[in-house]
């Protein structure tokens, strides 16, 4: 399905749209979990043009999150529901599991900690993120 | 939880639009307060009261007979602008050149009223050179005031020779002063022929003067 088809858009892709004067840019924002440790950087707002509204938030995730996932034991025939590959770095969160921290210019996602992170699927930047969503 | 609302640029093109109209507006203002800045509202008048239209100059050949004095009024008017110009030096090259151009000219027109000598086209020519002295400033303010006085001194001659031969050598100082200028210089460079060429000028009607009729039945 291509983006035009279901309205869904990266924001710095709309030369002709910017996020409405009263609400907040939080690209390039610390995006932390419940447990107030740091995840990843808001890499880019996905949108929709037919809501105006962001939907969800590209994060590009901490290394850490990357290490984490990272089972060197796990044996080669074990079924894995995904499996994140080298270069897989970004994760695409609903904007309603965020909640901005205006006073410290970071992101809070809701319910989620360093685990959840460590064993979302994740996707490559460059490739689209359409399928993950 | 989190909501962001996004909307579309608004344009810029009418911003620069409106900022090179604002420019444009101010730069008009400006330039049309140039010549004032320059020269003083008052040759602005001066302009409109000296420059005559054919039937105007009618009119004033006729006036001769109501004020038999004009000649002397307009040579007294051209005589303290000389003077006066001396004194006060802040008035700028293209103020000064062009009034005292045009009185000159008017001092000039009454004369041949006087005689009763035809100098019209010569002061017709010499008025709308004079008058372009300031709108052309910068550019050929030297060959106006040379064309002018060109014009002007013609008729002088037209004038001295049917009335005042004796007056041949104060003819041949304003031809000087003419071929003295430089129609392709500026005119702050040739201050001296030009101011050269006023003072031969006055010296000559105030000798023209003397010899007037119209001093003798009107003291």
């Amino acid at each position: 399905m291509k983006s035009s088809e279901n309205h869904l858009h990266r924001l710095e892709d709309l030369k002709d749209y910017q996020v409405a004067p009263d609400n907040t840019d939080i690209r390039n924002w610390n995006v932390i979990d419940v447990d107030d440790r740091v995840i990843g950087t808001v890499d880019s707002l996905l949108v929709d043009l037919v809501t105006k509204r962001v939907v969800y938030v590209d994060v590009e995730v901490d290394d850490s999150i990357i290490s984490a996932n990272h089972d060197p034991d796990s044996s080669p025939g074990e079924l894995k529901e995904f499996n994140n590959k080298a270069g897989d770095t970004h994760i695409i969160i609903p904007i309603g599991m965020m909640d901005i921290d205006l006073s410290r210019h970071r992101v809070r996602a809701l319910g989620l900690n360093h685990r959840s992170f460590s064993d979302a699927p994740r996707y490559d930047r460059n490739y689209s993120f359409e399928s993950r969503v | 939880m989190a909501e962001i609302k996004i909307e579309k640029k608004k344009p810029v093109w009418p911003w620069i639009v409106a900022v090179i109209i604002i420019l444009f507006v101010i730069y008009f203002f400006w330039s049309s307060n140039y010549d004032k800045r320059r020269g003083g509202t008052q040759e602005i008048n001066f302009q409109d009261s000296i420059s005559m239209s054919s039937t105007e100059l009618q009119n004033e050949a006729t006036s001769f007979y109501q004020n038999p004095n004009a000649f002397l009024d307009q040579l007294q008017d051209y005589s303290t602008f000389l003077s006066d110009s001396e004194l006060h030096q802040e008035n700028t090259a293209s103020y000064f050149h062009r009034n005292a151009l045009l009185k000159l000219i008017k001092a000039t027109r009454e004369q041949a009223v006087t005689t009763n000598i035809d100098v019209t086209r010569n002061l017709e020519i010499a008025d709308e050179n004079a008058l372009k002295v300031t709108h052309d400033v910068h550019n050929a303010a030297g060959y106006q005031i040379k064309k002018a006085a060109s014009e002007i001194t013609e008729a002088l001659t037209k004038i001295q020779k049917d009335h005042y031969e004796d007056l041949h050598a104060e003819i041949k100082a304003l031809e000087r002063d003419i071929t003295d200028m430089n129609g392709m210089r500026a005119i702050d460079e040739q201050q001296e022929s030009i101011l050269s060429f006023h003072r031969h000028a006055l010296d000559l009607l105030q000798k023209m003067g003397l010899h007037n009729p119209a001093v003798k039945t009107n003291p």
